[in-house]
């Protein structure tokens, strides 16, 4: 009895033998999703990302270590690995830190970061700089400009010739006229061409019959045809944020009264934090939050049209992503199968100290949830930016608490948001 | 009639009493006759004298009252076996030779001491245990060997350490013969390895350790150089592992360097723990090698034993590596400590101290040795 449950115990470990895993066996999982940490030494926070054809991405952030502020960009493959990272701005404490706000790709290659310099108090200019894919620097110019600019996003240009668009707010009297003090911010838009040469903005850009509002910022210029541009920027011209749109001339001028146009739904406050066309079909997503902390989100079709009953997501603009906390949409993407990503920050108390998660959601082309996935753990962490990968997984840019310091956060994901194959 | 009555009680009362009697007597006979080295001198000089046919009524009160030795049960048994050798009574023979086997199973007859037909019939027996069983206390360190590295924060350098850690076991084996013996054990392990990391953003580390409990299950098939004294082994086998827990705690150092080198580091450190034990398969598997050295003691044995168990599965549940979707919190130490397992075998050295107790067990053989092969052995024996 027992001799022969030794031969059968000694016949199986024989059949288990053959099973010995190795590095050809065993799936390179944490090749295919992930969560990596990245920067320096002091804190450091994730932008935004660029993801390249060839499945490369640019990760732009901020660093901060003591009084030394500066920017980075660091080039990874798509498991993760860095290829390349630089520092950019001084590496000693400086009266004038700069403060990265956004990475694009340029037409010819490159890539161009949008960069906030601070002149002094209360005084921001706007600094754009390009950079080769080896994150050379190619050229570097700052648009002083009076009053304080908050820079938001650059557009590089290709239908209009080779150029950006930047925008923001600012106060400058200037955009008001006669100067009004009650007047905090308005949009601002600077185009520059291909040498990185200031062509505008125009002074008189935002005097429409009062149209706009007080606390008006502009979040994302897009180009829609030759000399045809369109901002997209929050605004209170009736007391509460809502989300704007406004065409822009080929000089920079707002098409006229009645030009702006609201689009998110009357009834609350919305504030809009990134707009992206979708190259695919030409649509525009714009993701923001409502004041009682709901994630907000519209799909304009490619004519832009603004009604709400008009968005592709009628009807499911206001996610319901049945959290506690207060939900922020920071960020969104289309996908290849007309799906939505979409990126959002939930921040909730701990006794008395306030965390922050990031959440992931995942939207059909009508803006329904499919899945939704929560990342961190106890402290601060919060998403950035959002990107389709070109095999259909999901990269998310970041910041996370790792320790007792801040770092720039890579989330890589399936197509679902799960840390699975 | 009262006369006839008590000549009746009187004789039945002289009944019982001779009955007692009758009984009685043999018990103190033997007793008073089992002195037992007289007995087995007595029983020496009738062999001797060839008085084969009373051995067996002069030892029979000393061995069915245990009176004897262990070593003079021995000698009687040797005596009657030679007897009943002599007069032709194999069966008795057999059955004599047996119960010397049973008091010392270690007995091996020799032609120096017996004669040749005993020599013969000692070869048609043996006493070698079927099975034993051992039980041992062992030290071990637990050792990570890496199927593919896993970096949350890129740059950074990491290297695993041993934690020396304990183990309690025993098992069974059996005795294909005195050499050659497979060996089925279950031993209860805890074990603990580290890991540290640093050059996480030049001056950061993290400092991992795991510690766990499992139950092991190794089977061995050894070979026992039989010597006098020492007796070298070694062995080779598989062995299953049933995880019974394991927990992690971390270590972060957070390290800013001051303005000037004299400043130095200002540290903050953040420190969680957390059951990992979904992050891990619960059955593992290895193989193993092994060598040690066994020491006679009275019967059974003491032994010292060396083994180093290769792991061949990668223990880390690749579907859990970072978060596993029913346990809340469990990628805490990815997005906290930026930690994520390697994948990973786990090798274990163990050094342990034991005993083995066989379980003999006399009987005769299925298959006797040839007249030639007893004959090739005495002269071998002669020779040496």
């Amino acid at each position: 009895m027992i001799k022969g449950s030794l031969y059968i115990s000694l016949m199986l470990m024989l059949i288990v033998l053959l099973g010995c895993e190795t590095d050809r066996s065993v799936e390179p999982d944490f090749k295919n999703y992930f969560v990596k940490y990245y920067g320096a030494g002091g804190n450091q926070q994730g932008v935004d990302l660029v993801v390249n054809a060839d499945g490369t991405m640019l990760l732009l952030g901020n660093s901060r270590q003591g009084d030394i502020q500066r920017f980075f960009v660091t080039k990874i493959d798509s498991t993760g690995e860095i290829l390349s990272s630089r520092f950019y701005g001084e590496a000693v404490s400086s009266a004038f830190p700069e403060v990265a706000v956004d990475i694009e790709p340029t037409f010819d290659g490159n890539y161009v970061v949008a960069v906030q310099k601070t002149i002094g108090p209360g005084d921001r200019d706007a600094k754009l700089l390009k950079i080769s894919p080896d994150l050379n620097v190619l050229d570097s110019v700052v648009y002083t400009y009076p009053g304080d600019e908050e820079l938001v996003s650059v557009t590089p240009l290709q239908l209009s010739g080779d150029g950006f668009l930047l925008t923001g707010s600012t106060t400058s009297i200037l955009v008001s006229n006669p100067p009004d003090p009650s007047n905090l911010t308005d949009p601002f838009n600077f185009r520059l061409d291909a040498n990185l040469d200031y062509l505008g903005p125009i002074e008189s850009l935002w005097d429409v019959g009062g149209e706009n509002g007080n606390n008006d910022k502009g979040i994302k210029i897009i180009e829609q045809g030759v000399n045809n541009f369109t901002m997209f920027m929050q605004a209170n011209p009736q007391g509460d944020l809502h989300f704007f749109k406004a065409p822009i001339d080929a000089s920079g001028n707002i098409g006229g009264t009645g030009s702006f146009v609201q689009i998110s739904e009357t009834g609350q406050s919305y504030q809009l934090s990134h707009a992206r066309v979708n190259s695919g079909n030409g649509s525009v997503l714009l993701t923001g939050s409502t004041a009682s902390g709901q994630v907000y989100f519209v799909v304009l079709n490619s004519q832009l049209q603004t009604s709400p009953d008009q968005h592709i997501n009628r009807g499911n603009q206001r996610l319901n992503l049945s959290l506690a906390g207060k939900i922020n949409g920071i960020s969104s993407a289309p996908t290849k199968s007309g799906d939505y990503l979409l990126l959002a920050n939930e921040e909730f108390l701990i006794g008395t100290q306030t965390r922050s998660r990031l959440v992931l959601v995942r939207l059909n082309f009508l803006g329904q949830i499919l899945n939704s996935q929560v990342f961190g753990a106890e402290g601060t962490y919060e998403g950035a930016g959002v990107a389709e990968l070109p095999n259909g997984k999901i990269v998310i840019i970041g910041t996370g608490t790792l320790g007792n310091q801040q770092k720039m956060m890579l989330i890589k994901v399936n197509s679902v948001g799960q840390f699975l194959n | 009639m009262r006369r006839l009555i008590d000549r009746r009680l009187l004789k039945s009362l002289w009944l019982t009493v001779s009955l007692l009697a009758m009984l009685a007597i043999p018990s103190l006979h033997a007793q008073d006759k089992c002195d037992p080295e007289v007995t087995l001198t007595l029983a020496n000089d009738e062999f001797n004298a060839g008085h084969f046919y009373g051995l067996e009524a002069i030892l029979k009160p000393c061995l069915e009252t245990n009176t004897f030795t262990k070593e003079q049960r021995v000698r009687a048994y040797q005596l009657l076996t030679q007897t009943y050798l002599i007069l032709e009574n194999p069966l008795a023979a057999e059955d004599s030779y047996l119960k010397l086997l049973e008091a010392n199973p270690e007995y091996v007859s020799s032609p120096d001491r017996d004669p040749i037909d005993v020599v013969y019939l000692s070869k048609k027996f043996t006493a070698t245990p079927i099975f034993s069983w051992f039980a041992h206390a062992a030290g071990n360190v637990t050792m990570p060997r890496v199927i593919t590295d896993h970096n949350v924060t890129p740059g950074s350098r990491q290297q695993y350490s041993i934690r020396p850690r304990w183990a309690l076991g025993g098992g069974i084996i059996w005795n294909y013969n005195d050499r050659l013996t497979a060996e089925l054990g279950l031993d209860f392990v805890n074990t603990s390895y580290g890991y540290f990391q640093d050059k996480i953003f030049t001056d950061d580390n993290l400092t991992m350790t795991e510690d766990q409990l499992a139950l092991h299950m190794p089977l061995s098939v050894k070979y026992t150089y039989i010597r006098k004294g020492l007796s070298p082994y070694a062995y080779a086998g598989l062995s299953g592992s049933a995880l019974l827990s394991a927990n992690q705690n971390f270590l972060v150092v957070d390290r800013t360097p001051g303005e000037t080198a004299d400043e130095g580091f200002a540290e903050q450190t953040t420190e969680l723990d957390i059951d990992v034990a979904f992050r891990r398969d619960v059955i593992n598997r290895a193989a193993h090698v092994g060598a040690g050295f066994r020491w006679k003691y009275k019967l059974d044995y003491l032994f010292v034993d060396v083994r180093y168990s290769f792991g061949l599965n990668n223990v880390v549940r690749q579907d859990r590596l970072i978060r596993d979707y029913a346990v809340v919190g469990s990628d805490e130490p990815t997005f906290a400590a930026g930690y994520v397992d390697d994948f990973f075998r786990l090798d274990q050295a163990m050094i342990s101290v034991g005993y083995i107790k066989p379980l003999y067990k006399p009987r005769k053989l299925k298959r006797a040795r040839s007249t030639r092969g007893v004959l090739k052995d005495v002269k071998e024996q002669d020779n040496d």
